[in-house]
Order: C-alpha cells, then sequence, then structure tokens
C-alpha cells in the first residue's frame, strides 16, 4: 500500500471515528488538537485502524499512537508496500 | 425505513469503519427512522465501540436507538438515585454488561456468593426502573480439563443460575449469552486480552457487533414489534417430495433416512417456536383433505393440526391467501414470516407483498436446520412467552370454528347471540399487571393512543386514589379469550375524569364489547370520584384504524383536532349506553 492511500485511510478513519470533518484534521493533529480525541476515543480508533488494514499494535505502540504522524509511521512500519 | 435501509446493504457489520459510515449516512439520509428506543448501558467493564454496532443494528431493524453508556461500575448508585441520568433517559431498555471480576474477586469465590450479588442487582434493577432488562452469562475461560469443582465449572453453574433467572422473570429479563458470540467469531476474534489490561474493555468490534444485534432485536420485542406469525407451504417445506404424487408413504420424514432426517429435524425446530408463542400457519398449494390426513397420521410427522391457528390450503394465489391468513388472525402483515421451496413463490410474494419476509429453503438440504436456526434467530428472538401466549394457538383455533359457525348464520346479531359471550370487568388484580402492561406494548389496532407502559407504571396505579387501571376478561362458549380489554382513568380535579387508556385485543373484534368495556368504567368514575365529564382523545396511528370512530360511535362529542389528535368530550348526564343483550356481564 503506497503512503499516499495510508494517509488518506487514517485520516479518513479519524475523521469517522472522532467525528470532525476531514480539513479539521492537519498534518500536526495530535490528542492535543482535536479535542474529542480523548482516551475512549482513542481506543476506538486504535481498534478501528488494525481493522481497516489488517494489522495490530502492542501495549506500548498504543500508547505511543498520540499525532497523525505518529499513526502514519506506525502504520507504514507494519503495511506491506 | 425506506430510502434508509438501501445504506445498510453489504455492510460488513463486523468492522467499526463500516458501521461507523452507514450510520452516519442513514441518518443524514431520513428524517424518521422508525419508533425510538432509549437504552441505557449499565456496565462494569469498558463497554465503548457498543453504542455505534447498536445504533447500526436498531436502524437496521427500523428502530431509532439513543444509546446511553453508565458511568463506570457505579450503577447501585445510579438505580438509587432518583435524580441520575438513568432516571433522566427512563430507558425501554436497560442493559447490565457484567464481568465475573466485579462478583468474584477469586477464582474460588463460592458459586452462591457470586449469585447472592447478582439476584440483588437484578432485583434492584427491577424496582428502580421500569425498563426491559437485558443481561448477560459470563464468558468461560478456557479449560482442558474440569473436574467439576474448577473455575470454569463454577462459572458454568453461575450462568446456568443467570438463565434460570431470566426464565423465571421473562416479563422483565432477556439474555444475551456472551459465550454463544465466543463461540460464533472464536476467542481470538472476540477477546481483546491487551485492552482489557490496559483499559478494562474486554471485547474486540467481533464481539461487539454480535452482542449489539441481540440487544436491538430484544428493542423490537420490547416495542412490540417483533415477528409473531410462521407461515410455512408443505411439500419440499414441511416434508421432502409431493405429497399429491409421491403419496403418504413416498414423502421424506423418516428421521432415520436422509433427506427426511432434515425435514423431521426441521418439524422439531418449528414445533418448539410454537411452543414459544409464535402463531404457526400453513399456506400450501395441495388438496386440504391430504394434508389434513397427512398431518393426523405420518408416523413420523411431528406437527399435527391442532399446533397451527390457521391454515390455506388450496389452489388459490399465495400471496392472497396470505393477505387472507393477516386478516383471519387479525394481525398486520409485517408480522408474518414466510418459508417456501419454491423459488417462484417467494419471489412472487417478495414482490406482491413486501412487508413479508421470506425464506427459502436452502437447495442444499443438509443446511436446511440451519437456515432455520437462524430465521428464528433473527426474526423470533427473543421469545417472550406469557401464560397467555402459550394458550394462542388454541384460542385461534376455536376462533377458526367460529368462523366456520358464522357462515350459517345469516345477521351478526344472531350469531353473536350464539356465541355467549361474557365479560367480566373488575378493576386491574396484581397477578394480571404482566399481562396489561404487554397489551399496551402489543396491541396497535383497537388502541385510541398507543402508549406502551412497563410493569411498574401499572403496578403503581393499583392503589392510585387518582388513577384507576379496569381490565376486561373475556369469554365465549367455544372458551375463555383471557384479559383482553384495558382502560385506564385518570381523575382530573373535582369533576373532570380522563381516559388515558383504552385498548382491545383484537382477538375479540366486532363484539362490541367495546362498548360495554366503556359503559362500565363511566359507571365506576361516577360512582368512585363522583365526575361529571368524562375527557378521551384519539391519537392516530398508522394501525389504530379500527379505533378511529370509537369515541364518535359512543356519544363522545369532538371538541377539536390538534396535530391529527382528536380531543372529545362526554358530559356524563347526556350520555346514553349502547345495550347489547348478547354480551353477559359477570358480576363480582
Amino acid at each position: 500500500m503506497d503512503t499516499i492511500t495510508i494517509h488518506n485511510t487514517i485520516i479518513e478513519v479519524m475523521a469517522a471515528i472522532l467525528d470532525v470533518s476531514r480539513d479539521q484534521i492537519g498534518d500536526d493533529a495530535s490528542m492535543d488538537t482535536i479535542k474529542a480525541w480523548d482516551s475512549l476515543k482513542h481506543m476506538k480508533l486504535v481498534m478501528t485502524l488494525e481493522q481497516e488494514f489488517g494489522i495490530e499494535f502492542d501495549d506500548q505502540e498504543v500508547v505511543d499512537l498520540l499525532s497523525l504522524r505518529l499513526i502514519e509511521l506506525a502504520v507504514r512500519a507494519k503495511v506491506p508496500a | 425505513m425506506t430510502t434508509a435501509s438501501v445504506v445498510f446493504e453489504g455492510v460488513d457489520e463486523t468492522r467499526l469503519m463500516a458501521v461507523t459510515t452507514a450510520v452516519k449516512s442513514a441518518r443524514a439520509a431520513a428524517q424518521e427512522h422508525g419508533p425510538r428506543l432509549a437504552v441505557h448501558v449499565m456496565a462494569d467493564c469498558t463497554m465503548d465501540g457498543l453504542e455505534t454496532f447498536l445504533d447500526f443494528h436498531a436502524l437496521r431493524g427500523g428502530l431509532d436507538a439513543q444509546v446511553v453508556l453508565g458511568r463506570y461500575n457505579i450503577f447501585h448508585q445510579d438505580l438509587v438515585n432518583p435524580a441520575s441520568d438513568l432516571h433522566a433517559l427512563n430507558p425501554r431498555l436497560l442493559v447490565l454488561a457484567l464481568v465475573r471480576d466485579s462478583f468474584a474477586s477469586e477464582p474460588e469465590t463460592p458459586v452462591e456468593a457470586v449469585t447472592a450479588r447478582l439476584e440483588e442487582l437484578f432485583r434492584l434493577a427491577a424496582e428502580r426502573t421500569s425498563a426491559a432488562i437485558a443481561v448477560n452469562t459470563f464468558v468461560l475461560p478456557v479449560a482442558d480439563y474440569d473436574r467439576g469443582d474448577s473455575a470454569a465449572g463454577r462459572i458454568g453453574v453461575v450462568n446456568d443460575w443467570i438463565r434460570g433467572f431470566v426464565e423465571a422473570n421473562r416479563a422483565r429479563f432477556f439474555l444475551c449469552d456472551w459465550n454463544r458470540y465466543v463461540a460464533a467469531q472464536g476467542r481470538e476474534a472476540c477477546l481483546d486480552w491487551r485492552y482489557w489490561y490496559l483499559a478494562k474493555a474486554p471485547f474486540k468490534p467481533a464481539f461487539l457487533t454480535l452482542y449489539a444485534a441481540d440487544l436491538a432485536k430484544i428493542g423490537r420485542a420490547v416495542l412490540g414489534l417483533a415477528k409473531k406469525v410462521l407461515v410455512l407451504d408443505c411439500d419440499g417445506t414441511l416434508w421432502g417430495g409431493v405429497l399429491g404424487e409421491d403419496g403418504l408413504d413416498g414423502v421424506a420424514l423418516n428421521p432415520g433416512d436422509y433427506p427426511g432426517n432434515v425435514f423431521h429435524a426441521v418439524q422439531r425446530q418449528i414445533l418448539e417456536l410454537g411452543r414459544r408463542g409464535v402463531l404457526l400457519a400453513l399456506c400450501s398449494k395441495n388438496n386440504a383433505a391430504d394434508v389434513l390426513h397427512a398431518l393426523e397420521t405420518h408416523p413420523h410427522c411431528l406437527l399435527k393440526p391442532g399446533d397451527f391457528a390457521a391454515m390455506k390450503v388450496d389452489w388459490e394465489n399465495k400471496a392472497g391467501n396470505i393477505a387472507q391468513l393477516a386478516r383471519e388472525l387479525n394481525l398486520g402483515l409485517d408480522s408474518f414470516v414466510f418459508v417456501d421451496d419454491n423459488p417462484f413463490e417467494v419471489e412472487s410474494l417478495r414482490a406482491l407483498l413486501p412487508q413479508v419476509e421470506t425464506v427459502l429453503v436452502p437447495k442444499a438440504l443438509y443446511l436446511y436446520p440451519e437456515a432455520i436456526a437462524r430465521m428464528a434467530d433473527r426474526f423470533f428472538y427473543p421469545a417472550s412467552q406469557t401464560a397467555e401466549d402459550a394458550g394462542r394457538t388454541r384460542l385461534y383455533q376455536a376462533r377458526r370454528e367460529a368462523e366456520e359457525v358464522r357462515a350459517g348464520f345469516t345477521d351478526m346479531a344472531s350469531y353473536l347471540r350464539s356465541l355467549d359471550i361474557s365479560i367480566d370487568i373488575h378493576p386491574i388484580a396484581a397477578a394480571e399487571v404482566a399481562r396489561v402492561a404487554q397489551l399496551t406494548q402489543k396491541t396497535n389496532q383497537f388502541n385510541v393512543h398507543k402508549q406502551v407502559y412497563g410493569e411498574a407504571e401499572i403496578a403503581s396505579a393499583v392503589d392510585s386514589a387518582d388513577r384507576a387501571v379496569y381490565v376486561g376478561v373475556v369469554g365465549d362458549r367455544f372458551g375463555a379469550l383471557g384479559l383482553t380489554n384495558v382502560c385506564i382513568l385518570d381523575r382530573r380535579g373535582e369533576d373532570e375524569a380522563a381516559i388515558d387508556a383504552f385498548l382491545m385485543s383484537c382477538r375479540v373484534f366486532e363484539r362490541n364489547l367495546e362498548y360495554v368495556m366503556l359503559d362500565h368504567v363511566i359507571g365506576e368514575a361516577r360512582r368512585r370520584w363522583r365526575v361529571s365529564r368524562l375527557r378521551a382523545c384519539f391519537v392516530p396511528s398508522a394501525k389504530n384504524k379500527p379505533a378511529e370512530t370509537f369515541f364518535d360511535n359512543a356519544g363522545f362529542a369532538l371538541e377539536r383536532v390538534e396535530d391529527g389528535v382528536r380531543h372529545y368530550v362526554l358530559e356524563l348526564a347526556a350520555y346514553q349506553p349502547k345495550i347489547f343483550d348478547y354480551i353477559r356481564k359477570i358480576d363480582n
């Protein structure tokens, strides 16, 4: 999967699960900039990303996925190119 | 659900993303989403995600769910405090989602200690709310051996106790068997050990979606929307082969052979559905005498003529016959499910009567029992059985005989006279509370204003000074028809009373019992409260046309019409009772 598709899929998942519009998710989006992104939504977000990409995160990764950039890096490392 | 239902086709219901998107589009596409179902979830674990799946399954089933996840693990306080969010929502469905850890701190905690704590919570929930309550079994651990006193063994015993409690309290309680979801999807797909230990969230989406689907079905049943009638074809559906050609000995129904064993198994499933209160009916193109003979005499035929509430066995069009069955049973076509092995019949029914759900017998016959099990689970779960339900088929049969008798009478009055109709009208007794609550849920046709009451609300009127519930128990020469009429009266100030509810089960239509009931409660209102005026209103729904002109016919004056609601008043001094000499009132 190419990086553009990965990026767009993550944005789509975030918009749906956090219930915000796509343009509210800038490149610097993080738990600090998006108000709806609390710890319970975070859990749903992780579950959805895992389902959509067919991957799994371990306990440490789950805690580290705090921004769009970090999520992209973690997904790219797991999804075959 | 018209435009929005398209959104749900082909959605993978195990994926949070697909489900979230479908819910969003459905909500955007349609203004109306069907009757509202307020659900409060009380959990001692993290259940986030369940609300999305429940919203999805409810919408797909034609319900507009409003799901509130209660605060984590503080349900005793929420139940007891009248100012809590729970009581503000006043849910129709209360979900108790409980994990075993909260009730047994150690694997060795004795079974009795666990069940005592569960029972205390269940009873508190039933007492403090008027909601239907969904409880769950505990997920069993993997146990490679079980000596009876193992942890798995003890959980099994607790689960059996929970099942027993639900069974004994089935008017209020429903069971969601968590082990069934785990068995269907596998432990790996269901249990999220990572989030269990990180956030006390035990379940993955594959589990949550099955749980939510069951809860949505319970919601439909609670709102009186579950299917009620299973219509069956005969040849190729109840037995293999064609009765008219292969003869009684030639049809496949022997449990010792394939495919006879398949049909035998299916008949057993159908019989069980009948026992749980589903009305069974036949609709088949055959000679009626052949079918009756087969049902009566085939040694392996489990279904007998007496198991069917109605039959249409002739050479007429099935759509017309099923519409006729709906009239005969006085039920809407949307409460029917039809099973046939002929794709033509199934397709033409889908085209002509789209309200009727259809099931085609699978070509691979060994899959037929599984298809019936899925159909039962989808349309007839959960079975809510009351004593009334169990006797219902017998009642419908008696009425079928009555209709045959009616053919022999030229005028209606002499027919009604021959029925020897009796009605016993009295203030509600404690034992009748469950049936009255059930009638407020299930009665759609003769119901001047459909308001669904829980048992607690009905029970609270029993001793009230300003509210009275009257019931009518009807019988005729074919047998007891049971509690069929309900009227709830409210006192309004010194001089007025108002009818809050007035409804009648469809099994006693066209006997003028509604007027006898009204006359009785007018007498009671005068005697008890000394009022001189009675108010009432008719709130139209899609189904209550049979009650539309009742107040006009009874002599009420139409005061005004507001938003379709017809407001009536009756000055009791001017009231002229209607007399029906063929109805015998039983005095207590």
